[in-house]
C-alpha cells in the first residue's frame, strides 16, 4: 500500500470526489456547501469540478435538504446530503426517523432509499449548547438507519464509500474537532464495511471501546495505561448501527472488564447500549462493572474550561479504569 | 437457583413426555448445555441448561408428561445441593401433572460479593467461593482470586497485572497427557481427604532374591507384594465416585511410568494371580507400550490400586498423589543400605522405605496401616512371593 497523510476532512473530500467521478448519480446537496466550499472544507473545489447541477448549495432549511435527499433517492439518484450541525437534525426527523427508515420496509421492498445524510458534532470547540451536541443513540431506536461514527482519515474515507455504496438511509457523523487531524491514508481504493469494529490496539487486562472521538482519547489512555503496566484493548466500534457486538465481547472474554467512551451524554447513551448488550451474552465473563465514560446530564457549558471539563478525556478513562484494575 | 420448565415446542403443545435425562442431579451443567430429552406431540428434542451450575434436582421422572411451563428440573450454584430443592415432591409416572414451586429459602444467606467471572471459574473449579477473600475494590472477589485459590497459593501473593513478571523462557500449552495428569491428580488433590502413612521395610531377603531370579524388577515384585496384601484387605481394593465406595474383587496394580510426554498409569491386570516373574513381562511391555505412545484405552483403565516407585531415582520417600477414582497409593523410595538396630548392636541392611496415601473417606487409619503392615511382611518375606 502506498501510504500518505491526510486530514480527516480531506479523506472525506477523497471519498466523495471519488464516488462523484464513479457514479453520475451521487450528487451533493447542503449549507455552504458549494460556492463557500464547506464550513469544513470537506467539499473544497467540488462545484468547480462537478458543477452546479451535481453540488446544489440549499436555503437554511434541513428539513427541505432531508427531504428533498429522500425523493432524490427514491428516483435512483445517490444524494450526499450536508447537515451542518447534528443539533440540526430533530429538524430533519420526521423525513430520517419516519420517512427514509420505514419506507423499503413499508413497501414490501419495492422502494428503497439510498441516501446519506452527512453531518458532524462540534463538542470541544466551545460552540454552545446548541451548537455541540452528540446524540448519536436518538437513531438506535430508529431501525432502518444505519449510524456511522468515523474516528481517523482512513475509517472516514472507507465508511463514507461504503456509505454511499449502501442500499439504505445512512447517518453518516462526522466530528468537529477531527477534521484537522492527520493519519495514513492508502492511495489505493478501499471500503470498510458497515457494521464492523476495528481494534485499533491489542491488550490483556480491559476492554476500552470508544466511538469518534473518544477513540483517540482511548488510545492516548490505553498509552498512559501501559505506564502503570495495564494492558488495555482499544476497540473502535466504527458504527453504531448495526454495532459490532461480536469483536466487544470476544474482547470482553479475553479482559473480562469493559469500560466504554463516548461523547454523548451518559444516560440512555452509546454506553448504556453496549453495557446492556454484552452483560446479556458474556455476563459471566465480567470481573468487574462496566463502566462508562461520557458526558453529564446537563446542556453543553459554552464557557472553554467548563467544556473541557464536561468532556470525556483520557484521564478520565485512566481513572475509570484504575478503579476497576486496582487491587 | 434457576429453574429448568418444560419448553413449548409447538403453539398447540399441553404437556412434553420426559423421554431421557443426559444429566444426574450433582453434575455441572453448563448454560446451553442438553441436558434432557423431551417427546412433544410433533417431535423429540434436546432441552438446553438455561443456566450455567449444579443439576441439584430433577423433579420429573423418565415418562412423566409434565404440562408445558412446569419446572422439570433446579439447576443451582455450587457444589451445595439446595435445602429448598429437595423438599420438592418428584414428579413420578402415578402423579403426572402436579409439580410445586421449590419453597425459597427462609434464612438468606450471607451475600458474598463477587463478580460474575470469578462466580464461573469458581464453579468451573468445584471451589466454594464463600470461603475466598476478595483482593477486588470493595473486597470483591475476582476471577484472579479463584484462580489463585485453583493454585493453591495465598490470595495475597497473587500478581497482579501491576507485579513484576519474570521473563519467560517458554509457555506450554497443557495438553495431551499434561493436561489428562493435572486434570486427574488436581481433581483428587481438591475431593480427597489423604493421609500419609510410612513404614521401613528390610530388603535383605528381596535383594537376594531379585540377584537370583534375576531380570525381574523390584516394582514387579512391590506389585505381587500389594496384591497380595490386597487379597486380605480389600477395603483399600476401592474406588471412591460421588457418594458411592465401589470394592472390588479383581487386584488391578497400576503402575506409574514416566515417558516423554508425562505420567502414564498403566494396568497389571489380576496382578494377585500372577508371578512376579509374569508381571514383570506384563511391566515390560506396557512400559515398551508406553515409551512408543502405543498405549491403549484397555491398558490404561480397570486398574484399583497405583504403585509409584522412584526408588530408582535415589528418592527416599514421597507422599504421592491419589490415582482417582482410587483411594490409596503406594510410593516407593529406593533400596539402600541402611542402619538396622537389633538389640545394642547395629548392623547395615538393605532396606527401603514405604509410603502408602490413602483417602480417609473411604479407609480408616488402622486398617490401612495392617495393609501397610502386610505388604512389609510380603516384601521381607520374599521367597513367599514366587
Amino acid at each position: 500500500l502506498r501510504l500518505r497523510e491526510l486530514t480527516y476532512a480531506d479523506a472525506l473530500r477523497e471519498a466523495l470526489r471519488e464516488e462523484m467521478l464513479r457514479d453520475p448519480n451521487v450528487i451533493l446537496l447542503g449549507e455552504e456547501i458549494g460556492v463557500f466550499d464547506g464550513v469544513y472544507r470537506v467539499t473544497r473545489g467540488l462545484l468547480d469540478e462537478f458543477g452546479p447541477e451535481r453540488v446544489r448549495d440549499t436555503p437554511i432549511s434541513e428539513a427541505a435538504i432531508a427531504g428533498a435527499a429522500v425523493g432524490l433517492a427514491l428516483v435512483g439518484m445517490k444524494p450526499v446530503a450536508e447537515i451542518m450541525y447534528m443539533d440540526f437534525l430533530p429538524i430533519c426527523m420526521d423525513q430520517l426517523a419516519t420517512q427514509a427508515a420505514k419506507m423499503r420496509f413499508m413497501s414490501g421492498g419495492q422502494l428503497k432509499v439510498p441516501m446519506v445524510l452527512r453531518t458532524q458534532y462540534s463538542l470541544g470547540r466551545q460552540h454552545g449548547a446548541q451548537h455541540s451536541q452528540f446524540t448519536p443513540s436518538w437513531f438506535l431506536q430508529v431501525p432502518g438507519l444505519k449510524v456511522v461514527l468515523p474516528a481517523t482519515p482512513h475509517d472516514a474515507k472507507g465508511l463514507l464509500k461504503s456509505a454511499i455504496h449502501e442500499q439504505n438511509p445512512v447517518l453518516f457523523i462526522e466530528c468537529g474537532v477531527l477534521y484537522r487531524t492527520k493519519g495514513s491514508v492508502p492511495e489505493e481504493e478501499y471500503t470498510i464495511p458497515l457494521g464492523k469494529a476495528d481494534v485499533k490496539r491489542k491488550g490483556d487486562d480491559v476492554t476500552i471501546v470508544g466511538a469518534s472521538r473518544c477513540v483517540g482519547e482511548s488510545l492516548s489512555a490505553a498509552k498512559k495505561l501501559e505506564e502503570e503496566n495495564v494492558s488495555a484493548e482499544v476497540i473502535d466500534i466504527r458504527t453504531l448501527q448495526p454495532l459490532d457486538l461480536d469483536t466487544i465481547v470476544e474482547s470482553v472474554k479475553k479482559t473480562s472488564r469493559l469500560v466504554i467512551a463516548s461523547d454523548d451524554i451518559k444516560t440512555g447513551g452509546i454506553g448504556a447500549e453496549i453495557s446492556a448488550a454484552v452483560t446479556e451474552v458474556a455476563f459471566d465473563y465480567l470481573d468487574a462493572p462496566i463502566l462508562r465514560i461520557a458526558c453529564p446530564d446537563t446542556p453543553i457549558p459554552f464557557s472553554p474550561p467548563l467544556e473541557q471539563m464536561y468532556m470525556p478525556n483520557a484521564d478520565k478513562i485512566v481513572q475509570a479504569v484504575d478503579s476497576i484494575v486496582a487491587r | 437457583m434457576t429453574e429448568v420448565v418444560m419448553p413449548r415446542l409447538d403453539p398447540g403443545m399441553q404437556t412434553g413426555k420426559i423421554v431421557q435425562w443426559l444429566k444426574k442431579e450433582g453434575e455441572l451443567v453448563q448454560r446451553g448445555e442438553p441436558i434432557l430429552v423431551v417427546e412433544g406431540e410433533k417431535t423429540t428434542f434436546e432441552v438446553e441448561a438455561p443456566d450455567t451450575g449444579v443439576l441439584t434436582k430433577i423433579l420429573a421422572e423418565i415418562g412423566a408428561d409434565v404440562p408445558v411451563t412446569q419446572p422439570v428440573a433446579v439447576i443451582g450454584e455450587g457444589g451445595v445441593r439446595s435445602h429448598a430443592a429437595t423438599t420438592v415432591e418428584t414428579v413420578g409416572k402415578a402423579k403426572p401433572t402436579i409439580t410445586e414451586r421449590p419453597a425459597r429459602s427462609t434464612t438468606p444467606r450471607e451475600r458474598v460479593v463477587a463478580s460474575p467471572a470469578a462466580r464461573r471459574l469458581a464453579l468451573e473449579h468445584g471451589i466454594n467461593i464463600r470461603v475466598l477473600s476478595g483482593t477486588g475494590p470493595g473486597g470483591r472477589i475476582t476471577q484472579e482470586d479463584v484462580l489463585a485459590a485453583v493454585r493453591q497459593v495465598p490470595a495475597s501473593k497473587q500478581g497482579s497485572s501491576k507485579a513484576r513478571q519474570p521473563n519467560v523462557l517458554r509457555k506450554t500449552k497443557l495438553e495431551g497427557v499434561r493436561k489428562a495428569v493435572a486434570e486427574r491428580l488436581g481433581f483428587t488433590a481438591r475431593t480427597a481427604v489423604p493421609v500419609i502413612l510410612t513404614m521401613e521395610a528390610d530388603a535383605t531377603k528381596l535383594v537376594t532374591l531379585k540377584n537370583k531370579e534375576s531380570g525381574i524388577s523390584f516394582t514387579a515384585f512391590a506389585v505381587k507384594a500389594v496384591a497380595k496384601a490386597l487379597e486380605k484387605h480389600s477395603a483399600i481394593n476401592s474406588t471412591i465416585e460421588g457418594d458411592e465406595i465401589t470394592t472390588y474383587s479383581d487386584i488391578n496394580i497400576a503402575v506409574a511410568i514416566n515417558t516423554e510426554q508425562g505420567l502414564v498409569a498403566p494396568v497389571i491386570q489380576h496382578a494377585n494371580r500372577k508371578s512376579p516373574k509374569e508381571i514383570n513381562a506384563d511391566l515390560e511391555t506396557l512400559t515398551e507400550k508406553a515409551k512408543q505412545n502405543r498405549l491403549t484405552v484397555e491398558d490404561l483403565t480397570g486398574g484399583t490400586f497405583t504403585i509409584s516407585n522412584l526408588g530408582a531415582h535415589d528418592i527416599e520417600t514421597f507422599a504421592p498423589v491419589i490415582n482417582p477414582p482410587q483411594c490409596a497409593i503406594l510410593g516407593l523410595g529406593r533400596i539402600a543400605y541402611k542402619p538396622f538396630v537389633l538389640g545394642e548392636g547395629v548392623s547395615a541392611r538393605p532396606a527401603t522405605m514405604m509410603t502408602l496415601v490413602f483417602d480417609h473417606r473411604v479407609v480408616d487409619g488402622v486398617p490401612a496401616a495392617r495393609f501397610l503392615q502386610e505388604v512389609k511382611r510380603n516384601l521381607e518375606d520374599a521367597e513367599s512371593l514366587l
